[in-house]
């Protein structure tokens, strides 16, 4: 007798459900919560600057305190909220300069072919074959701080990632015979770019866009746990990450907290990134 | 073809039989081209893909361009709307659309002209729609890019008529409903009426139609033919093809092309039963017939010569039985009239041999 007995689904599927396709809604619920402290987060908390000198490194949870204070006796949630605004501003900025440049260099480059195509492609090679940080450093060194030569810098470095990959979808669009038959019924080339080209590369500008806000979260944060980031007396996630480590071994939620923060804004960044891709992308990978 | 006073010639010697409709306007023909070039530029210099073409299409009159692959039937095409692929460049004594003069004009009046004067109907109807917008929308775009500046700018919904106007007249059922259809949502031979409908929306002088039915299904082959054909009204088409057998059934005239050049043009029946260049009998030799004798099929020997390495002279002549050693000049087209060639040494007319 031959019975056949249902082998158990293996774990990873029985759970698979639970969470397949439900990356975009979990990424962008999250993302929304985080923008939503950002954004209204600093109008609620304290004064993220007050020093009490005698309420100085509480833990969390403490009376008032409810993430606990810093070395000066600082609330640390006021000082998260204001960190995470001025570092997600920084983001969203730079993101959308980089977005803006790569994009509009890639259509150009993918439109017309000969010397301004050879231009821009070289270009971008060349940008990435430069270590990003250690250039920000440098410019941010030579010309000073500050909120607008941070975005600047970030976006005017990081646009390359976002023109190499919207000019391979582009060109490969521009190929496409409705293209050409637009232009044969007497399309302009903008017009071609604007209603043919563009929401063509909608979907993967979209994906992109999420995953390099996370880029520039972390870039950020890295340059101002170098000093280079947000001006003194401004917290960000990244400088209240190199304030943390004289008391690593005295307040270790000191560094925790910030830490957690930059993890939370990167993975949820992530999660909407790959449920873009799935919703988007996903039909037509996925196809057999 | 080579008197500019008389370009109706073949027009008029409509060997069918069929009447010059009445309405045909005299005057302005809907191509007039003189001495087309298309060149390329390449490493090794100059290569000519279309080398001294004349061709001329009346109102109401089709044209069948044949010829085999890569013999620049599509350049030709493509020249009639200046849109040659970079680094191409066209030159010609004349280039007129419906009288206006292409190579006077710069990209935007192109523009202006592509899509209003000239409209064009694809080989794959598949692939010439935008996947994600519908049908009336692109049908909606052409017209509405082509309304003339100034006076009332019409509404979406003046444009939504249009397109379902012209989706009714090339005969697509229920056309209030497939205004809103995706291209995906449609087979191909609707498809192939659509794109039909999307190129005259604009009642254009000349309609330039590239293989319309290679893509498609043998049974719907004819009925697209016979719209092109049925819808023409006072437009020119130039039908490029590789098919005689589609040249013939719907073209007053048909040219045909080796190696971009015009090597014979005529009417259509006269062509097809009396070819005097030794390429157009090795063609018709070539395709296969539904005759009660058989025979097997001639293929012409030897491969169409690349652009890059051409033969002064006849480009024929390397693979012409009939080759004299006058082949070394380039021929003209001749006689002056509706049936011309270009051979030094031509088969005889097949009509006048026969009692």
């Amino acid at each position: 007798m031959a019975t056949v007995t249902p082998t158990a689904a293996p774990a990873a599927t029985r759970l698979g459900p639970l969470f397949a396709g439900r990356e975009f809604l979990w990424g962008a619920l999250a993302v929304l919560l985080v923008l939503l402290v950002a954004i209204v987060g600093p109008w609620l908390a304290q004064d993220p600057a007050a020093t009490t000198l005698d309420r100085r490194l509480l833990p969390p949870f403490s009376d008032g305190h409810w993430l606990g204070t810093d070395a000066l006796g600082r609330d640390l949630w006021a000082r998260i909220v204001t960190g995470l605004e001025w570092s997600i501003a920084v983001a969203v900025a730079s993101t959308a300069i980089a977005a803006l440049i790569g994009t509009v260099l890639a259509l150009l480059a993918a439109e017309r072919a000969g010397p301004v195509r050879t231009l821009v492609l070289q270009t971008v090679d060349a940008f990435l074959s430069f270590p990003g940080l250690v250039v920000a450093i440098a410019v941010i060194a030579t010309v000073g701080h500050g909120y607008l030569p941070l975005v600047l810098t970030l976006g005017g470095l990081s646009w390359p990632v976002f023109a190499r990959v919207i000019y391979a979808e582009a060109s490969s669009l521009m190929q496409r015979d409705y293209v050409l038959a637009a232009r044969l019924a007497g399309s302009s080339r903008t017009r071609i770019l604007a209603g043919h080209v563009l929401p063509g590369v909608a979907p993967t500008l979209l994906v992109m866009l999420a995953f390099h806000l996370a880029d520039m979260l972390v870039a950020e944060s890295a340059l101002s746990f170098l000093g280079l980031g947000a001006p003194l007396g401004e917290p960000s996630l990244g400088n209240m990450l190199a304030e943390s480590r004289q008391y690593l071994y005295v307040a270790p939620w000191l560094m925790f907290v910030p830490a957690c923060a930059i993890v939370l804004v990167v993975v949820s960044a992530n999660l909407l990134g790959d449920g873009l891709t799935e919703r988007l992308r996903g039909r037509a990978r996925r196809a057999p | 073809m080579s008197t500019p006073d008389a370009p109706h010639a073949g027009g008029t010697a409509r060997a069918a039989g069929k009447p010059v409709p009445a309405s045909s306007p005299v005057g302005s023909p809907a191509l007039d081209l003189q001495d087309l070039r298309v060149d390329f530029p390449t490493p090794l210099g100059e290569v000519g893909i279309v080398d001294g073409v004349s061709l001329s299409i009346a109102r109401g009159e089709a044209l069948g361009m044949v010829g085999e692959s890569g013999s620049g039937k599509t350049m030709i095409a493509l020249a009639c709307l200046r849109m040659v692929p970079e680094p191409g460049r066209v030159a010609a004594t004349r280039l007129r659309v419906a009288d206006r003069d292409l190579l006077a004009l710069d990209e935007p009046a192109l523009c202006a002209v592509r899509g209003a004067d000239v409209g064009v109907v694809f080989q794959n109807p598949m692939t010439a729609f935008n996947p994600v917008r519908t049908i009336g929308e692109q049908l909606a775009a052409t017209w509405l890019r082509h309304r003339p500046a100034g006076g009332a700018r019409p509404s979406r919904r003046e444009a939504r008529e249009r397109a379902i106007a012209a989706l009714r007249e090339v005969g697509i059922a229920a056309p209030e409903r497939r205004v809103d259809a995706y291209p995906h949502q449609m087979s191909g031979g609707m498809l192939q009426r659509a794109l039909i409908a999307h190129a005259m929306i604009n009642q254009p002088a000349l309609i330039v139609a590239d293989e319309p039915t290679t893509a498609l299904d043998a049974t719907v082959q004819a009925q697209i033919l016979d719209l092109l054909r049925a819808r023409l009204a006072n437009a020119g088409l130039l039908l490029v093809t590789h098919d005689l057998g589609v040249a013939a059934e719907i073209c007053d005239r048909v040219a045909v092309v080796y190696a971009g050049r015009v090597v014979e043009v005529g009417p259509a029946r006269e062509l097809l039963e009396s070819p005097r260049h030794p390429y157009t009998q090795a063609l018709l030799a070539a395709a296969p017939r539904l005759d009660p004798e058989r025979r097997p099929l001639a293929p012409i020997p030897g491969a169409p010569p690349s652009p890059a390495d051409l033969v002064a002279g006849c480009r024929y002549a390397p693979r012409c039985p009939r080759a004299v050693p006058r082949c070394g000049e380039r021929p003209r087209l001749a006689p002056e009239g509706p049936h011309a060639y270009a051979c030094w040494n031509p088969a005889d007319d097949a009509r006048r041999a026969k009692p």
